[in-house]
């Protein structure tokens, strides 16, 4: 029997990808997040702000490709203030800081990607959004940018099944190469 | 071109979902078809550019989170710099701030008061308790047979009244929720009020215009009981990307009223299978849902 039962009902809905959900996650977990920084860094509160979304941003990008999934081997929050350790490692090059616990670090495969080559591509499919039809940008929107499970997409669509969700979602992704 | 299948394994390949394993053969598969080089070159632009526009609208939602949620930060702060918790950087800091910033330093000074006043208060209120409790065990300790079989028999009686209020309660809220869970118009009626428009600031755009006539329309259809009609167009409107002359308020205020409607219509139309359950529950724990008294007294009638 798992020992974090119910975070990993928690990491299930927020899987299904709904905003509701990651917002009250947001606010559930901010307080013990803040306190730890505060607490075992010499951070400001507006660096540790940014440190929590960064982290979230991790966290979310983890569950929607699944690559946090249960069993869980500690809870949310341990693994959330894990991420925001190696971020604040990464962003203050703090090799020193002497952490109070035995809450692990994350490793994190480090981006290849430049920034302005992202922003780039996210102009250019902005683009190409705006140009396809209302039911491939829907489906394209909930799933990329929105990052909903295909059994929400399904849910939301009013789709028969998740296999049709998938496809058409490809079917969409197909249509938008095609205005490269 | 490449099949769909092949395409769901490059784009699982892309976002780090493949094992080694699957990752070589994935590989050979592109080596045996170099004329699929060019689409894939271009479907990772594709997913470059999505992924980065989903990670926009992320932050662009942290953003509007963080506002909402930061209003108490300045008073939990102090609390955590009196409790002694923080580093001894940031009480540094504060310091800073108070010597920096006269406004500052007269709100530090209000929730010192505040706190040491409370802390002051809670000693006071505990010890006056424990008083009390001091005296209920006292007089017992001495009581004789008599006297305390009769303080038994009371405090039975007593306990009876109160099992038996507690009782009637349970019928009369038994009976009350009967009535209602007998007619759904009732409780749809009771749940639903008509949304405030009109606050909206900013400039008049199409995309806010289009909005705000599907949302105008999608109400009318609740109102009208063309509950299909309802779950269908605020379905819609929870896909669409709200209108960016929306401010945090604004979109907090109709992200909220869609998501709910959404829930509602669908109960008015008897679609409460699939994730149906999953919506209304997230609507009911999420203490800051302008509708979580709603979702809850929904939830509990279904």
């Amino acid at each position: 029997m798992s020992k974090y039962v119910k975070d990993e009902q928690l990491l299930q809905q927020l899987a299904y990808g709904l905003e509701a959900d990651w917002q009250r996650f947001y606010e559930q977990e901010r307080s013990a997040f803040r306190l730890y920084f505060l607490k075992h860094t010499s951070q400001d509160p507006e660096a540790i702000r940014r440190l929590y979304q960064d982290a979230l941003v991790v966290l979310h990008r983890k569950i929607s490709r699944e690559q946090l999934v249960a069993p869980l081997r500690s809870s949310l929050r341990t693994y959330l203030i894990g991420i925001g350790k190696m971020l604040h490692r990464k962003q203050w090059q703090q090799q020193t800081t002497l952490w109070e616990d035995d809450i692990p670090e994350i490793g994190e495969a480090p981006s290849v990607e430049a920034e302005h080559e992202r922003q780039a591509a996210a102009e250019l499919v902005r683009g190409l959004l705006d140009r396809l039809e209302e039911g491939c940008r829907e489906i394209l929107t909930l799933v990329y940018l929105r990052s909903y499970a295909m059994d929400a997409v399904k849910e939301t669509l009013g789709l028969p099944s998740v296999g049709a969700a998938r496809k058409r979602k490809f079917d969409c992704l197909q249509r938008i190469r095609q205005l490269l | 071109m490449i099949p769909p299948d092949l395409l769901a394994q490059f784009e699982a390949d892309y976002f780090g979902r493949l094992s080694v394993a699957e990752q070589q053969s994935l590989q050979e598969s592109l080596r045996a078809r170099p004329d699929w080089q060019e689409e894939l070159r271009q479907y990772h632009q594709l997913w470059r550019g999505l992924n980065k526009l989903g990670e926009d609208q992320l932050r662009q939602n942290l953003a509007n989170w963080e506002n909402m949620a930061s209003s108490t930060d300045e008073a939990e702060l102090l609390e955590w710099y009196f409790q002694n918790q923080l580093s001894a950087e940031n009480r540094q800091w504060i310091d800073e701030q108070r010597a920096a910033n006269p406004a500052f330093a007269k709100r530090f000074e209000a929730y010192q008061k505040i706190y040491h006043g409370l802390d002051q208060l809670g000693e006071t209120q505990f010890r006056t308790r424990m008083n009390e409790w001091e005296k209920e065990t006292a007089p017992q300790a001495s009581a004789t047979d008599q006297t305390t079989g009769r303080r038994v028999a009371l405090r039975s009686y007593r306990r009876v009244l109160a099992i038996a209020a507690s009782v009637l309660l349970l019928i009369v809220a038994g009976l009350l929720w009967r009535n209602q869970a007998n007619d759904p118009q009732a409780l749809l009626d009771d749940l639903y009020t008509y949304p405030v428009t009109g606050n909206t600031l900013g400039n008049d755009s199409i995309s806010q215009a289009e909005y705000l006539a599907i949302f105008d329309q999608a109400h009318q259809a609740f109102q009208q009981k063309n509950y299909e009609s309802a779950v269908e167009l605020f379905t819609t409107l929870s896909t669409k990307v709200p209108p960016d002359t929306f401010v945090a308020d604004d979109l907090s205020y109709y992200q909220d009223n869609v998501e709910w409607m959404v829930v509602l219509s669908r109960f008015g139309a008897g679609k409460t299978a699939g994730d149906f359950s999953q919506r209304l529950r997230s609507i009911a724990d999420n203490a800051t849902h302008r509708f979580q008294e709603q979702a809850q007294k929904l939830s509990d009638q279904f």
